[in-house]
Formats: structure tokens, C-alpha cells, sequence
């Protein structure tokens, strides 16, 4: 990098010309010293955003695909390739469904209302703009996320090679018949009316009825009146009731509860993994409740890179293979899909101011945050240093991430089985004969524990309250009811890096309580297993240890 | 001896918090003994725009490790 940049510029640069079509004048530099014109640099861009999705080929066509945005220059960008593919007019255009989810994250960040408002008027322009259906969330809405959303669903064997081909096959003659896909547009075109979060709860006055949000939502493009999805799950129609629930702002308790939630942990690690992990399951929220079967979220490669290390900082080293992989299928029929991830800021930042994509910066609840604040930030800062000495740094530990294989657990090919963490929903790899990892050391010094303190925040239900068909004599006899510390019980069934992100944690109370919910229940399952055990007919595919 | 020199300075993607929120910048360097190069630019920036945290935007000579720099619209690693 030639930063002294000597006046009048030295000649170097006018006899530079672009690696690819040796004639134009080139405008970035990529990877450790290609440069690339402009169009070359468009065509490269695209075609390894197109690539990444040709060749792991998981997205059918007709698909019903969810697009995570931030705001921020990946997901912008993903977006707008998504845009661009869509509407190409050939053979080799994108086919699937796409919708925009944005979760406000302002509450956690400390913003006034204001100021959320403002952003929020700002991305509903580009939202009005692109034209897919989007849904706007508020994080306060985690406090009123049902348990399930933390179970892992079963998907629909979406099969080999030959039912990808076969359904693209079936896709195209499809296009041939007249469309009706007219009514396609009007129900997943769900156009929430959204209200800022500013505006008093006159909420309902805003809930217009779908049909009418329609008419200036869609331009509808011709890539999206043929979207015949060729799966009968996609044709149920969306329940209107389901998008005018978003359409509420956030009550002001629920924003309290959040920044008290927040306001509660005590390091900037733990509230970035807390923050992501909301994130996540609010999103997931959204897939399942209009019929998203993926959810692409724009993670680069630089991102990916750093976040591969973090999570081996934070001892997550056995999940790296789903938290960077290009697919994540932990939560079962929703698949988490990153197609950014061959693409580094560098290109992402370049192509953005190249061709104009619109993105809207938003501070985040790390922004201007000193290096040494938390693991993501030192983790990122230690990246980015050695990447400006050694441009080959992030591609290498991108190659290195491609090489991680998903190990199934004993033989099972992703089955539901094994036991899933309650926060990450990674499958727990619970060996309680293994003492020798720090992991096994936990898992069975806690099931041996008492809870050291009685409880401040003493159960107010009796342990046995969720009735889980338990019978009503359990407590009857001498023996403590051991799961009476809630405190106990989720941590028991968290990951090795949940556990050590709750340690600063110091009360589970703020937690919304979808969590505490099913982390009860499945505690409670757990020991009426443990119960009647020893009656259960053994098969030995069902042999499952007591543990959740 | 250098006229002074008039440029048009933009910060994006969250670097126009460290400059009360202001994207562009129109700015005239004023004339100096040395001709004006990027290092004495971004000294200048340091000293007459940055509003606060100089360690986010400035590392030593150059800008910190993450901060790209575009020259016309082209990569300054072309230079």
C-alpha cells in the first residue's frame, strides 16, 4: 500500500491496467494486488454472489426466501444482488420468493425514540424502493416469542442432487403454462403496515388491510408473477392476522425490559452474543410464522473470518462448522443460508459506492467502542491489522472454514435426538463419562450441585406448575425437588459457550420468558424421563441419557 | 511552495460519527512549503476536522486498519 502517495502521482499508476480484460482503467484493487476496471469488478462481484448460490444448490426454485438486513453494507448489498438477479430476464435469473425482515435494534443499543424513528423512516425508503415484502421487528418483540421458537422442527427431506435438478426441471415448465400467479401476489406480498415506533398506540387506525397495502407494494416485476412454487407448502395462504401483529409498536414496558435486560450484563462480550442471539431467534420467529423456509443474512467473508476466531475465543470451537458455514441447518426447517461469504468488506464497501446501493449506517451497541471492550472487538481489530500487513489473511482463514464438516452426532444424520442447547440449539455433545474436557467437568459438577444460596428470586410457582402430565404426587416424597433453582436449571442446559456467556449474567430474571418457560419444561420432561425410566421398553434407537 | 488546494473530504459507513455526523466536507488546503500529499492530509483532518476519538480514525501515519480510502472514486492501493 503505497500510502506516502507521491505528488504528482507516480507513474506506476498510469501504466497500471485491469488484470482482467488488460484495457480498462482500474478502480480497486482485490485480493493482494489484482486490480480490476469497473465493469470487470461488477461482473466478478456478480458472478461469485451467483456462484456461491449455484453450487451448494439448497435454494429450490419458488422458494420462499427471507432476507436478514441490517441496514448495514453487506446486507445491503446482498440485497441488491438479490434485486438484480431477480429481475434479469433469462434462463439463468434467480427463482426464488424473496421478503425483507429488519429487526430494530435500538432499544439495546440505548437510542432514543427519535432517533429510531428517523432510521426507521429511512430504511422504509429503501424498502419502498426495492419492492420485496418486508417486515419490520422491534428486538422488544423477543418478549413475546412463544418457547417454540427454540425447538428444532423437523424439515421436509429436501432430497439429492436429482430432486434439485428435478424441481428446476418442473420450475421452467411451469413458467410455459399461463401464469396465474396473480393471487400469488397478494398473500405473500404481506406489506405490513408498519408504524413507527414513535407514534402513540393508535396502532390499530394503521392496520389497513393487506389488499389495499398491495396496490403500492408490489411493481409487480415478471420474475415474481412467475413464481410458481411448485411445493404445496407454499401456496397457504398467509393469515392477515399474523402481519398486523408487527404492525404494533413496542410498549414502553417492553422497551424498559429490554434496556434493563441489557443494562444487566455485565461485559460488552456478553451482550454482543445475548444481542445475536435474540436477533436470531426473532428472526427465525418471522421465517416460521410466514412460511420462510431460509433466511439469508449477509455475512462477508471479512465478518465470517473474525467470527470463526471469536468463536473459538469464546469457546464455541465445536459449533464453528454451523456459525460460518455457508448453511445452518441447527433450528431444522428453517435453514440459515450466507451467501456474502465469498466476498470481502472490501469489495462489498467498493461495490456499494461504485453502483450506488443504498444502506443506511445504524450505531450499533458496539460503535465507537474501544478496542479492547470485548472479544469481537480485539478479535476484529487483531484481524484487520494483520490483514493490512498480510492481505491474504482473511482468505485464509475463510479457506480453512470451508474445510470444517459438519460431523454428525453418533451416526444420526441431523436428527432431533441428541440434546440441543437451549439458547444456541447447536446439539449438545454430552458424554458425562468424558470429565476430562472443561465442558464434562461442568456438566457433571452441576448435576451433583446444590444450589448454593436459597434463592433470592425464589420460585413463585410451585416447581411442578406447567404440568407437563406430571403426576400431582411427585413432590409427595422426603427428597427436594432438585430443579428448584431456575438459575440451575437453564444453565444445565446451555452449550459450553452459552454457559460461560450467562456467567455474566448475574440474574436470569430480565430474560424474556420465553426462555425461562422452556427451559422449565424441558427440565421438567427430563426428570419425568429419569422417573419412569425405568419402565420405558428399551429400544435402542430411544436409549436417551436423562439429561435434556 | 504549494497554492492552496481545494477537495471535496466524504466519510461513510459510520466514519461521519467522528465528525459530528457530517458526511462531506468541503475543504481548501491552504498553501504550504511541501506539496500536499495524503499523509499531510490526513494530518490536517486529524487536526481541523476530527471531532473526537482520534485512535478510531488515525493509527500513527496512516488510517487504521479497516478504514478504506478512495481517491476519486478509485482504491488509493492503485497509487
Amino acid at each position: 500500500m503505497c500510502s506516502c502517495s507521491l505528488f504528482p502521482p507516480c507513474l506506476q499508476s498510469r501504466e497500471l491496467k485491469c488484470v482482467k480484460c488488460s484495457e480498462g482503467l482500474p478502480v480497486v484493487v482485490i485480493r493482494a494486488g489484482d486490480a480490476f476496471c469497473r465493469d470487470c469488478f461488477k461482473a466478478f462481484y456478480v458472478h461469485k454472489f451467483r456462484a456461491v448460490l449455484g453450487k451448494n444448490r439448497l435454494i429450490f426454485p419458488g422458494e420462499k426466501v427471507l432476507l436478514a438486513w441490517s441496514g448495514g453494507p453487506s446486507s445491503s448489498s446482498m440485497i441488491w444482488q438479490v434485486l438484480e438477479g431477480l429481475s434479469r430476464d433469462s434462463a439463468k435469473r434467480l427463482r426464488f420468493v424473496p421478503g425483507v425482515v429488519y429487526v430494530d435494534e435500538g432499544a439495546a443499543c440505548g437510542q432514543s425514540l427519535e432517533d429510531r424513528a428517523k432510521t426507521l423512516a429511512e430504511m422504509k425508503l429503501i424498502l419502498q424502493t426495492v419492492g420485496f415484502p418486508w417486515h419490520i421487528v422491534a428486538l422488544e418483540e423477543v418478549f413475546g416469542l412463544p418457547p417454540s421458537v427454540l425447538r428444532y422442527l423437523d424439515q421436509e427431506p429436501s432430497g439429492t442432487k436429482g430432486a434439485y435438478k428435478a424441481a428446476v426441471d418442473s420450475f421452467l415448465q411451469q413458467q410455459h403454462a399461463p401464469a396465474q400467479g396473480e393471487e400469488q401476489l397478494s398473500q405473500p406480498g404481506s406489506q405490513d403496515p408498519q408504524s413507527p415506533a414513535g407514534l402513540p398506540t393508535a396502532a390499530q387506525t394503521e392496520a389497513q388491510p393487506p389488499t389495499a397495502a398491495q396496490t403500492e407494494a408490489q411493481p409487480p416485476t415478471a420474475a415474481q408473477t412467475k413464481a410458481q412454487p411448485p411445493t404445496a407448502a407454499q401456496t397457504e395462504a398467509q393469515p392477515p392476522t399474523a402481519a398486523q401483529t408487527e404492525a404494533q409498536p413496542p410498549t414502553a414496558a417492553h422497551t424498559e425490559a429490554l434496556s434493563r435486560l441489557f443494562d444487566s450484563v455485565k461485559t460488552l462480550t456478553a451482550k454482543e452474543e445475548l444481542l445475536q442471539t435474540l436477533r436470531t431467534h426473532l428472526i427465525l420467529h418471522v421465517a416460521r410464522t410466514h412460511g420462510y423456509s431460509k433466511v439469508m443474512t449477509g455475512d462477508s467473508c471479512t465478518r465470517l473470518a473474525i467470527k470463526l476466531m471469536t468463536s473459538l475465543a469464546l469457546g464455541r470451537g465445536a459449533f464453528l462448522a454451523w456459525d460460518t458455514g455457508f448453511s445452518d441447518e441447527r433450528h431444522g426447517d428453517v435453514v440459515v443460508v450466507r451467501p456474502m461469504r465469498d466476498h470481502t468488506l472490501k469489495e462489498v464497501a467498493f461495490y456499494n459506492r461504485l453502483f450506488a446501493v443504498p444502506s443506511v449506517f445504524t450505531p450499533a451497541i458496539d460503535t465507537k467502542a474501544p478496542e479492547k471492550s470485548s472479544i469481537h472487538r480485539l478479535m476484529e481489530a487483531f484481524m484487520l491489522r494483520l490483514q493490512a500487513q498480510f492481505p491474504s489473511t482473511v482468505s485464509t482463514v475463510y479457506r480453512t472454514s470451508e474445510k470444517l464438516v459438519k460431523a454428525p452426532r453418533d451416526g444420526n444424520a441431523g436428527g432431533p435426538p441428541g440434546p440441543r442447547c437451549l439458547l444456541c440449539m447447536c446439539a449438545l455433545d454430552i458424554d458425562t463419562a468424558d470429565s476430562a474436557t472443561a465442558f464434562g467437568a461442568q456438566t457433571s459438577h452441576l448435576s451433583q450441585m446444590q444450589p448454593p444460596t436459597p434463592p433470592a428470586e425464589a420460585p413463585t410457582t410451585p416447581c411442578c406448575s406447567a404440568g407437563v402430565g406430571r403426576a400431582q404426587g411427585c413432590c409427595r416424597g422426603a427428597e427436594p425437588c432438585g430443579r428448584e433453582d431456575p438459575r440451575a436449571t437453564v444453565i444445565e442446559q446451555l452449550c459450553y459457550g452459552c454457559r460461560v456467556n450467562m456467567k455474566d449474567l448475574p440474574s436470569l430474571d430480565p430474560l424474556p420468558p420465553y426462555i425461562l418457560t422452556e427451559a422449565q419444561l424441558r427440565s421438567q420432561r427430563a426428570s419425568v424421563l429419569q422417573e419412569i425410566q425405568e419402565y420405558l421398553i428399551d429400544s435402542d434407537d430411544e436409549a436417551q441419557t436423562g439429561e435434556s | 511552495m504549494a497554492a492552496p488546494l481545494s477537495v471535496e473530504v466524504e466519510f461513510g459507513g459510520g466514519a461521519e460519527l467522528l465528525f459530528d455526523g457530517v458526511k462531506k466536507h468541503q475543504v481548501t488546503l491552504p498553501g504550504q512549503e511541501e506539496p500536499w500529499d495524503i499523509r499531510n492530509l490526513l494530518v490536517w483532518i486529524k487536526k481541523n476536522l476530527l471531532k473526537e476519538r482520534p485512535e478510531l480514525f488515525i493509527q500513527g501515519d496512516s488510517v487504521r486498519p479497516g478504514i478504506l480510502v478512495l481517491i476519486n472514486d478509485a482504491d488509493w492501493e492503485l497509487l
